[in-house]
């Protein structure tokens, strides 16, 4: 299912700051997401996940290296052609839904078809389809504080497709989630993938990181490993050792004495 | 959106409005003050054809304005007696049948319920049903007889009788006359005391011996222009029903009174201080909409991450600003329109010539709605340009630093301080320009005006500007009061976005109040610095006139008046005043005539009081008989 590539990343370098309080976020990290493909990024916090994440989807411009999103060199595009990108081929899924209150769920699903010019009567067929991939029907016309979380999560899975958008990037879109909701969440992203995105998913839980076709491992702002999820256990076992298993479908998090994520956390 | 934030879009709209409510109030009072061609016809001349008036013996070089015959007329011609036999009887220039009604003033004296008082008469045919709409009979019915007389409606309860009574003329013939009715005439307002009576009935001066004081009303011929023109000739005005309605073209007739002028000096003062006020709402908004804007950074966050551009988020929150304005604006001139739908009958007390009738300027209103749409529009940009640049991922992880301290931006805002500042000086060195010599100049007075109005906006923006660095200063030093102030003063100076709105808002307040107590207190300075002393302190003086008789008069007796009549001090204050004779301190500049200084026209005031009786400068004038 795997095809040509919708994201690469060529040594793409973000640093924060300046002089003494200047911070590497991100160093030379070279990665591509093919069409077909789910990327999965895990690591501590402060590794850099996010802004691979936000870099990847042209909200930050890096300090160096280039970011090209379906053969669109962003270093060499207009702010307002970086925009007009994110409305076309980038969908955001946030870890808390990030879906705009006053508007229904119809309305939020359409709003980047209306951004990008559309009528609001020929934006509203692609969001009811939309709505209708993630098993919404019939929940167009709710305002987002009358869906549930799982709910509002999918409706910002659908937001992140519209339109025929290809390149998925969900940041912990399952935090906010209970287990079961997160995994119904995963199934919906890991359909749309199937059906011809590509996408990135940054969580912290393997267990999440194993609907990824690959999975890459950030410290420090680089990518220092990269694995299929079949092997994840062992990964863990060789990285992180005992006790630190946070993400495991085993693994106690939050209890006192295990921590729930990678070392330095 | 605006609608999820209902408090806070109420607040903003109300800030736009009351200073609208206050403009078109003032303006919807203004524009029922001005009567319209029909009105004026109806106040002026009632169903009559036009007025004339005799102002010089016949002139051909005497022009009229067609429109205020009253305010403007030009002549060349030289030594043009104004009164005397050489003036001519417009019923003897006018067609032979045309029907003629005079009025002509007078003044009497009458018994009134408490005593004796002035007051005006009106002598000819004032009731006449042509004259309906400029007087118009109330109650009773119109005199037949020279005897008969009708008088206004507060001239009953002067006079304190009713129709039907007896009215005492003492002067300037004695005679009893019999009130058959109530009139009113439109320049009357409720209080005013008016007595009517046949020509000639109280002083047997007829309209025909007194030309230049008596109104001629033309009751069935038309005076087109033409006709006024030729009256013109024979020294006479004439204000005509065909010219108010189609009036000729200013080639033919030029305007003579000159008013457009003094009306388009007080629109730009209007228009100015409108402006100033509309900023100060800016300031006042901006600082509702900062907080808005900074309540919905992360909706605006989300909108850039699904591939919004910047000018889509301006245009978000520069539109709920035009639409805040709009619905201010809307409620500002309800409010104004109804408010002075109320008032105006309330300030005009009854006199229709004050008061026409309700009149609405949609026009102008149209435009002051329009200004405060801008308003809401502009209040809303500074604050929209800053969410449009917002830095997306931190706003929507609500992480945000505060931002770099800008070296540039403090100097800049000193500059702008300074040079409004400059700006506001030099407007009043303008103003004060313009006052020297004989007349106003009135471009240089307008052009100070105008830099007076732009230079404390200036000064205010460069305020604004500097207003970061000085809240960074002020936490220095605020830093050692201890943690609470450290704490608070950090928070300001790092969050200016938040603060400075607010300090703009608190600026813009304080500012109009030290400007409206300035001027207040200038004004009270200016009063004490010119006003002329009727006496010295520690007492008033009070000025006796006799009927006839313009000059200050030493006798009489004023015990009599004052029986009579009670002194018109407040009773709670200057009223309590001793009423000695005149005491031999009384100085001689303190009485009204002099020699000797007669204890009937001095009055001497406790000290306690002085200052009470001072201003109110106490000058009474009363008739003795």
């Amino acid at each position: 299912m795997k095809g040509d590539d919708l994201l690469r990343l060529d040594g793409v370098s973000v640093q924060y700051g300046r002089g003494e309080t200047s911070v590497t976020a991100l160093s030379g990290v070279d990665l591509t997401v093919a069409r077909g493909e789910l990327v999965a990024v895990m690591g501590a916090s402060g590794s850099g996940k996010s802004t691979l994440l936000t870099v990847a989807g042209g909200l930050r411009p890096p300090t160096s290296g280039e970011v090209i999103v379906e053969g669109h060199w962003l270093s060499q595009l207009s702010a307002r052609q970086i925009a007009t990108l994110r409305r076309r081929s980038l969908g955001f899924v946030f870890q808390d839904f990030n879906l705009i209150p006053s508007l229904t769920a119809l309305e939020n699903v359409s709003l980047p078809l209306e951004l990008d010019g559309f009528p609001q009567r020929r934006a509203r067929r692609p969001a009811l389809d939309a709505l209708a991939v993630v098993e919404l029907e019939g929940k167009g016309d709710r305002f987002p504080a009358d869906l549930s979380g799982g709910q509002q999560q999918r409706v910002a899975i659908a937001r992140a497709v519209v339109g025929g958008r290809s390149l998925i990037l969900a940041d912990e879109p399952t935090g906010a989630l209970d287990s079961t909701t997160g995994e119904v969440v995963l199934r919906m992203l890991r359909g749309r993938v199937d059906a011809g995105a590509g996408g990135i998913l940054v969580t912290h839980d393997a267990r999440h990181a194993a609907w990824a076709d690959r999975i890459v491992f950030l410290r420090d702002g680089r990518i220092v490993d990269q694995a299929e999820p079949a092997p994840i256990a062992t990964l863990f076992e060789e990285r992180i050792g005992e006790g630190l298993r946070g993400g495991l479908p085993e693994t106690s998090r939050g209890e006192p004495g295990s921590p729930s994520g990678w070392p330095g956390e | 959106m605006t609608v999820q934030s209902t408090g806070r879009s109420i607040l903003v709209a109300l800030l736009i409005a009351v200073p609208i409510l206050g403009v078109v109030g003032v303006d919807t009072v203004e524009a029922s003050h001005t009567a319209t061609v029909d009105e004026r016809i109806r106040l002026d001349l009632g169903r009559t054809e036009a007025k004339v008036s005799v102002v010089s013996a016949p002139d051909k070089t005497l022009r009229q304005d067609p429109l205020q015959p009253d305010g403007g007329t030009s002549s060349k011609g030289t030594d043009i007696a104004t009164s005397g036999p050489t003036l001519r009887d417009p019923r003897d220039v006018l067609p032979a049948g045309t029907r003629v009604l005079t009025t002509r003033y007078a003044q009497i004296v009458a018994r009134t319920a408490t005593g004796l008082g002035s007051f005006t008469a009106i002598e000819g045919q004032p009731w006449d049903r042509a004259l309906a709409g400029s007087y118009d009979l109330l109650d009773g019915r119109r005199p037949t007889s020279s005897k008969e007389v009708m008088v206004s409606p507060a001239g009953l309860e002067r006079f304190g009788i009713g129709v039907g009574g007896h009215l005492r003329v003492t002067k300037p013939t004695p005679g009893d006359f019999t009130v058959v009715g109530t009139l009113k005439g439109a320049d009357d307002s409720d209080d005013t005391v008016v007595v009517y009576g046949a020509d000639g009935a109280f002083d047997g001066v007829t309209a025909a011996d007194d030309l230049s004081s008596s109104s001629f009303y033309v009751v069935d011929r038309s005076l087109p222009w033409s006709s006024v023109r030729a009256l013109n000739g024979q020294g006479m005005t004439a204000l005509s029903r065909s010219v108010l309605l189609d009036p000729p073209s200013a080639e033919v007739a030029p305007r003579i009174s000159g008013l457009v002028g003094g009306n388009t000096l007080g629109v730009l003062m209007i228009a100015l201080l409108g402006a100033f006020g509309m900023f100060e709402v800016c300031l006042l908004a901006g600082a509702a909409f900062a907080v808005s804007a900074k309540r919905r950074q992360r909706e605006l966050a989300i909108l850039s991450s699904v591939g919004a551009r910047r000018r889509t988020i301006f245009a978000v929150m520069s539109f709920e600003g035009i639409l805040l304005g709009f619905v201010g604006g809307v409620i500002g001139t309800g409010l104004g329109i109804l408010g002075a739908f109320f008032a105006e009958p309330i300030l005009a007390n009854g006199n229709a010539s004050e008061y026409p009738g309700f009149h609405v300027d949609w026009p102008v209103l149209a435009l002051i709605v329009l200004a405060s749409t801008a308003s809401g529009w502009i209040a809303a940009a500074v604050p929209a340009r800053a969410a449009s640049r917002v830095d997306v991922v931190a706003a929507l992880r609500g992480a945000r630093r505060p931002p770099r301290a800008s070296i540039r931006r403090p100097i800049v805002g000193l500059f702008t301080a300074v040079g409004g500042s400059i700006i506001a000086l030099m407007g009043g060195l303008v103003v004060i320009a313009s006052h020297q010599g004989e007349q106003t100049q009135q471009k240089a007075y307008t052009g100070g005006v105008v830099l007076l109005v732009a230079g404390p906006i200036i000064m205010q923006i460069g305020a604004l500007l500097i207003a970061p660095q000085l809240l960074r200063w002020a936490t220095t030093v605020l830093a050692r009061w201890g943690a609470g102030a450290r704490l608070g003063s950090r928070d300001a100076a790092r969050n200016p976005s938040r603060t400075v709105p607010a300090l703009a808002a608190i600026m813009s307040c304080v500012f109009v109040s030290a400007f409206a107590m300035c001027m207040i207190s200038g004004g009270q300075a200016i009063s004490v610095r010119d006003h002329e002393w009727q006496s010295p302190p520690d007492t008033a003086s009070v000025s006796l006139y006799r009927y006839g008789d313009q000059t200050d008069r030493s006798g009489g007796s004023v015990a009599s008046w004052s029986s009579r009549e009670p002194f018109p001090v407040p009773s709670s204050g200057p009223s309590r005043a001793r009423r000695p004779a005149c005491s031999p301190a009384c100085p001689t500049s303190v009485c009204s005539a002099t020699p000797p200084c007669r204890r009937t026209s001095c009055r001497t005031f406790p000290t306690s009081r002085t200052r009470s009786v001072r201003s109110i400068s106490t000058r009474v004038s009363a008739t003795i008989t």
